[in-house]
């Protein structure tokens, strides 16, 4: 089967900035693939190149099947994007615009219309000018989820949503995968991303350093653990994977180990017998923290090498 | 009021000026030009015509001012011919009210500049919250504004005294020049508060600027009371280089300050952002036409569009109810006559004359409008509306071109329009219809000179995106040779630049149609290959 989004060594600059730089991203259909990365990395200059709103310099993109920049009126047809900054016209009322980008996008049911401006507790009669931030997204998310596409594509799509609503979207995007539709979230709220997406992919300065499931990803980083041995603990400091050893005293210490290593190193500390242990895995923040202050230079997609889904 | 409703005027003094420095210093440098090159231009003109004739400059002034008193054409655009046989006076003719108008549009943007526009980007709302009175912004601005005028009523006043004018008389002048911007100020400031859009506001006072000039003009042609009701009139009736009269300053002095007071009143009246004239509800879901991209593009389009329309058939009208008074003139004065037979020409000629310098000026102020129009794609891509829309199903090439053929319609509606209200006010008066198909004809004649304009400013947009308002340049050059170009004497190649000259020669003269082709096909080409150009590259997002 083919992707539905297939990108390979994609790069694009602006002038003298490099925004992407072979930048690679694979969404298989009926996947939600989360797509994260600090500010300025690069995301939304990627989906506009997948949405033919950008050109890209080199790279091959395939979204569908078929060419976003010369397939673009049809792959519209199937595809509903939702972008990060909302600007809507200043005279025409939400329940209009949501019409327009339905008749002149993927079509529009106009039963599932009215549910999801139900759902959403959106006033369609208001004119564009007078919808907060929020409630500006939310008219852009209820003409994509209105529709009959195939592909979602959202980038930041609930940076303004109220916490309830935020739980609305999460369900929503719940139903739509029944469906078999596929989604690309560019996300900054991490609990979405884990609640919602089965794959990630991180990318930093235009290039992807992660791509998999989360699972995966979490085995990618490491345990924090706290350990009170009878026998001296010390010597722990210098097996493979322990990073960050701290010595309390000679019986108790707190490092860290690699999930690689983990069940290796924890049969050395059991040898020690164990009166006290306390782990705690990595939590989201901090596998994205990793990724996000990490200086890439040598963190590239090559050191996690076979990882994901390439 | 408190003194600390002002708390804070002087940093947003500061804030506007450092915001505006090149503006506005362009602005006072463009306008002083302009009065600086009339005596320069006008000594040069009369000088060598005394020389030829081998007659004083004196007389050769007084010859031109007979001429000019029965041109009805030119009194229309510049205003009441007084004090004609004086340099000074001459040259306050020559400056005109079209020039005044230019001051008034300076000080419309201005004001909607730092009031309006700066509300709707919400960095109002910052400077608010940082202590400073709720007037704080009124005040700075309304000073800016002042400083601005007195700038430029000095800077006029200046130039007249170097041309060796009586100085009490140049001040005088100066001092019109400055009131006409404060009023047109004050007008602004009031519609700012009353709508909540820039656009709104500035459309209004742009309206009361088009209606001022309209009275002026009727009231200048016919030497009647409308000058009088219009504040164009008032600073030109102060007739500085005549039989001065003062009133129109206390008029005007009064006017501002109760403009100025009403928009203090006003402001605290209302919120932060919102207008006096509140959002209404609109419909929930959107009609059929606007599922399509010409639907859509005319959505867009049609208010201004629709505005822009009345304003061409409204100026047309003014001007077509002051047609008849030519032949009055020549009724009224024998020698007139005589001079213009001698001259080989009728009364039909002078008519013909007059319909020809109106379309061409309607035909300028039009091309604002098409430019505005052509000009909306760019404002939707700035704005990033155009990203979601063109992430729909509909093509770059059809929405660019369902707006390019409402410009392309824009053109010759504007001028049909104008052309009836013309033949119309005129039949009005006259009590029948004088050549009513000759007049449409002649206004439909420089339709391709919109559109050979347009075309350009649609090439840019396809070609060089961030240059497309660059077509405001295009604008204002043809502007400066239609209104300045006699004047400023330049060269046959220069002037034909414009292209509104190629197709003038209607009604009554013989229009080569070989220019028509020619600017339709600059049109057509530039547009198309636009259009080409606009679907091979980036869109801007915002
Ligand atoms: N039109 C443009 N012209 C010049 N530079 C641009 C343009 N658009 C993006 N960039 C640059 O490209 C880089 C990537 O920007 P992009 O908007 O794709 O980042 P992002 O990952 O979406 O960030 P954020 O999380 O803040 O939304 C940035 O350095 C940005 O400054
Ligand atoms: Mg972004």
């Amino acid at each position: 089967m083919t992707a539905a989004i297939q990108v390979e060594k994609l790069s694009k600059a602006f002038g003298t900035t490099q925004a992407l730089d072979e930048l690679d991203l694979r969404v298989e259909p009926g996947q939600v693939m989360g797509f994260l990365g600090p500010n300025g990395s690069g995301k939304s200059t990627a989906i506009r190149v997948l949405m033919g709103i950008l050109r890209h310099d080199s790279g091959n993109v395939s979204v569908l099947g078929q060419d976003p920049w010369t397939d673009a009126v049809d792959l519209h047809r199937r595809i509903a994007y939702v972008p990060g900054d909302v600007n809507l016209w200043p005279g025409l009322t939400g329940g209009e615009t949501i019409d327009l980008f339905g008749r002149l996008g993927s079509g529009l049911d106009p039963k599932r219309r009215d549910e999801m401006i139900e759902r959403f507790d959106l006033d369609p009669t208001k004119k564009g000018r007078t919808y907060s931030k929020g409630n500006r997204q939310k008219v852009a998310l209820v003409a994509a989820l209105a529709g009959n596409a195939d592909l979602f594509v959202f980038d930041e799509p609930t940076s303004g949503l109220d916490p309830l609503m935020e739980t609305v979207f999460q369900n929503t995007i719940g139903e739509i995968l029944t469906d078999g539709k596929t989604v690309l979230l560019s996300s900054h709220i991490l609990a979405e991303v884990e609640s919602l997406c089965d794959q990630v992919t991180i990318i930093r300065e235009g290039r992807t350093v992660e791509a998999g499931t989360l699972a995966e990803l979490r085995y990618l980083t490491r345990t924090a653990v706290e350990a009170t041995t009878t026998e001296p603990i010390t010597a722990v400091a210098s097996v493979d994977g322990v990073t960050g050893f701290v010595a309390h005293d000679n019986h108790h210490a707190s490092f860290s180990v690699a999930n690689a290593n983990l069940s290796e190193v924890m049969s050395h500390v059991a040898d020690l017998g164990i009166e006290a242990i306390e782990s705690q895995p990595p939590t989201l923040e901090e596998l994205f923290m990793r990724h996000y202050a990490v200086e890439p230079a040598n963190g590239g997609v090559d050191k996690n090498n076979g990882v994901g889904n390439r | 009021m408190t003194k600390n409703g002002f708390a804070g005027t002087r940093q947003l003094v500061r804030l506007i000026l450092r915001l505006d420095r090149i503006k506005l210093t362009l602005w006072l440098l463009g306008l002083l030009t302009l009065v600086a090159i009339t005596p320069f231009s006008l000594r040069a003109i009369i000088d060598a015509e005394a020389e030829k004739s081998g007659v004083s400059a004196e007389q050769v002034l007084a010859e031109q001012a007979a001429l000019l008193e029965t041109n009805a054409a030119s009194i229309a655009l510049q205003g009441p011919p007084d004090a004609l046989d004086t340099f000074g006076g001459r040259y306050a003719f020559e400056i005109g009210a079209f020039t005044l108008a230019i001051v008034a549009l300076m000080n419309i943007l201005l004001i909607a500049r730092h009031t309006r526009a700066e509300e709707e980007s919400g960095r109002a709302e910052l400077v608010r919250a940082a202590s400073v009175g709720p007037w704080s912004a009124l005040a700075a601005v309304s000073l800016v504004a002042l400083a601005t005028n007195l700038i430029l009523g000095l800077g006029t006043s200046v130039v007249f005294i170097a041309d060796g004018q009586d100085v009490g008389r140049s001040l005088l002048y100066g001092a019109s020049m400055t009131f006409c911007g404060l009023l047109f100020a004050a007008i602004a400031l009031i519609w700012v508060q009353v709508f909540e859009y820039g656009r709104a506001a500035t459309g209004m006072s742009l309206a009361v600027l088009a209606l001022a000039f309209a009275l002026r003009a009727i009231g200048d042609v016919k030497s009647n009371w409308l000058s009088m009701i219009s504040p164009l009139g008032w600073v030109q009736a102060v007739n500085s280089f005549g039989d001065v009269i003062l009133w129109p300053f206390f008029v005007s002095m009064l006017a501002v300050a109760i403009a100025v007071g009403a928009a203090i009143a006003l402001v605290v009246r209302r919120d932060v952002g919102a207008g006096l004239i509140q959002q209404r509800p609109g419909p929930p879901t959107a009609s059929q036409s606007l599922g399509t991209p010409l639907g859509f593009a005319w959505r867009l389009q049609r208010s201004t569009l629709f505005w822009w329309t009345v304003g061409a058939m409204f100026m047309g009208a003014i001007y077509g109810s002051v047609i008849s008074a030519i032949d009055d003139f020549i009724e009224d004065n024998e020698s007139m006559r005589e001079v213009l037979e001698g001259m080989g020409m009728s009364g039909d000629a002078l008519r013909d004359g007059f319909i020809t310098v109106i379309l061409s000026m309607i035909a300028l102020i039009a091309t604002a409008g098409v430019i505005q129009s052509m000009l909306r794609p760019r404002s939707e891509e700035v704005a990033g509306r155009a990203e979601p829309v063109l992430a729909t199903a509909i093509s770059r090439r059809e929405w660019l071109t369902s707006h390019v053929v409402l410009t392309a319609l824009a053109a010759p509606v504007f001028m049909v329009a104008s052309g009836i209200g013309l033949s119309v006010t005129d039949a009005l008066v006259v009590g029948q219809f004088t050549n009513f198909g000759d007049t449409i004809a002649a206004a439909l004649v420089r339709v391709p000179a919109l559109w050979a304009i347009a075309g350009l400013g649609v090439l840019l947009y396809g070609w060089a995106r961030r240059f497309t308002f660059g077509v405001w340049a295009v604008f204002a050059l043809v502007a400066i040779i239609f209104l300045f170009g006699d004047l400023l004497r330049l060269p046959d190649p220069a002037m034909n630049l414009s292209p509104i000259r190629h197709v003038t020669h209607l009604p009554g003269g013989d229009q080569g149609w070989l220019s028509v082709g020619v600017l339709c096909a600059i049109a057509a080409v530039s547009g198309a290959t636009g259009i080409a150009l606009f679907g091979r590259r980036d869109l801007d997002t915002a």
